[in-house]
């Protein structure tokens, strides 16, 4: 008895085998499901080289030697003398790990004993310029004060919820 | 010289090049220009084009070295660069054809490397007709397709390696070489060789 997968491996081997155009587009899709969901399948294709055809593989010539030290020129001069390679990036990470956890540890010391000096009003308070106010509604039984200053026709807007223990501005 | 010796030799040229060695550099130049212009060509479609790829790519690739993962292979990871550099450029002159030109000289096309070889003899020609028409009909294939014939016709890359330079699974490197190549046989038919049929047309 044969069961779905074992006809994916068939199809498999002749992609493997070089004879990727004999499958159907609906067969393509299939393979592609299974190669996708199957690691073991996946690596019987990953060290093949696809067929060539000879229809598709006619190569326009190549750059003359006068074109190549052209690009050469340009790539030798725009090239920095000395790159950082992976390791000295690693060392200097491996350097810089510790640093970086004693600077945290610092600035958590400082944030620990100046949070308790700050201290907040109850109320936030929010200062607003070019605001025209054409409403003003009020839901849940709070209140809303509003003072006028000056001439200038700038207001304030104070809002007190119901137990008048918190307001806003 | 078997594999692993080249690869071994090749990191060596890549520490070199790191610590700026310009003959490792110019050795890397030589070793991938060609394979890295063939790429590029099929991508861009213009020879101007993937000479300024491959000169940006390698400008690039020695700027990050320190970034090249000794697993991957250099070939791959320059490829990679070349790729996404091509698809880029692709990219940015579609956007700029979209700005409608009278002349139509952005129309991509392959234009003879050296630029005065059109004397050259018959066979030469001939050779050149035929990249030329192939040039023309993998210009008509979507990017994704584009990138993955590209790699392929170079001839010696693997699934895997296809799929690690384009950054897809090996099934999708399946699935677009299959359909690029199916339309490419349709658009060629005539170049089919005696007895051979393309499939399913």
């Amino acid at each position: 008895m044969t069961t779905p997968n074992d006809n994916l491996d068939h199809l498999l081997d002749r992609v493997v085998a070089g004879r990727l155009d004999e499958l159907t587009p609906e067969q393509i899709d299939a393979l592609e499901g299974h190669l996708s969901a199957t690691p073991a399948a996946e690596r019987r294709l990953a060290d093949v080289v696809p067929e060539a055809d000879p229809r598709l593989s006619a190569i326009a010539p190549v750059p003359t030697n006068a074109d190549w030290d052209k690009v050469w020129q340009r790539v030798d001069s725009a090239a920095p003398t000395r790159v950082p390679t992976a390791r000295a990036i690693g060392r200097t990470i491996r350097l810089w790990q510790p640093l970086a956890a004693a600077a945290a540890c610092l600035l958590l010391m400082v944030l620990w004993r100046v949070a308790p000096l700050r201290t907040q009003p109850p109320w936030e308070l929010q200062l607003s310029g070019d605001v025209v106010v054409h409403e003003l509604e009020i839901f849940g039984g709070d209140s809303a004060f509003v003072a006028y200053s000056d001439d200038d026709g700038s207001a304030v807007i104070w809002v007190f919820e119901e137990d008048e223990s918190q307001g806003g501005a | 010289m078997d594999r692993s010796n080249v690869d071994s030799l090749e990191l060596q040229l890549v520490e070199q090049a790191a610590n700026g060695g310009r003959d490792a550099r110019r050795e890397l130049f030589e070793r991938h220009r060609e394979r890295a212009y063939r790429v590029a060509l099929r991508i861009t479609g213009r020879h101007e084009d993937a000479l300024d790829v491959v000169q940006d790519s390698f400008i690039k690739a020695f700027e990050g070295l320190g970034e090249f993962q000794r697993a991957a292979g250099f070939k791959t990871w320059f490829l990679r660069i070349v790729t996404n550099r091509a698809l880029d450029l692709l990219r940015a002159r579609k956007v700029r054809l979209a700005v409608p030109l009278d002349a139509g000289d952005d129309e991509p096309r392959l234009e003879p490397p050296g630029g005065n070889r059109t004397d050259q003899p018959g066979a030469d020609l001939e050779r050149r007709e035929l990249a030329d028409r192939l040039q023309r009909a993998v210009e008509s294939l979507p990017p994704e397709q584009r990138a993955v014939f590209a790699l392929y016709a170079t001839g010696e890359m693997t699934y895997g390696q296809i799929a690690e330079t384009v950054g897809i699974p090996i099934g999708t490197v399946m699935s677009r070489l299959y359909h690029a190549r199916r339309r490419l046989h349709g658009l060629l038919e005539d170049l089919a060789p005696r007895g051979a049929t393309v499939e399913e047309k």
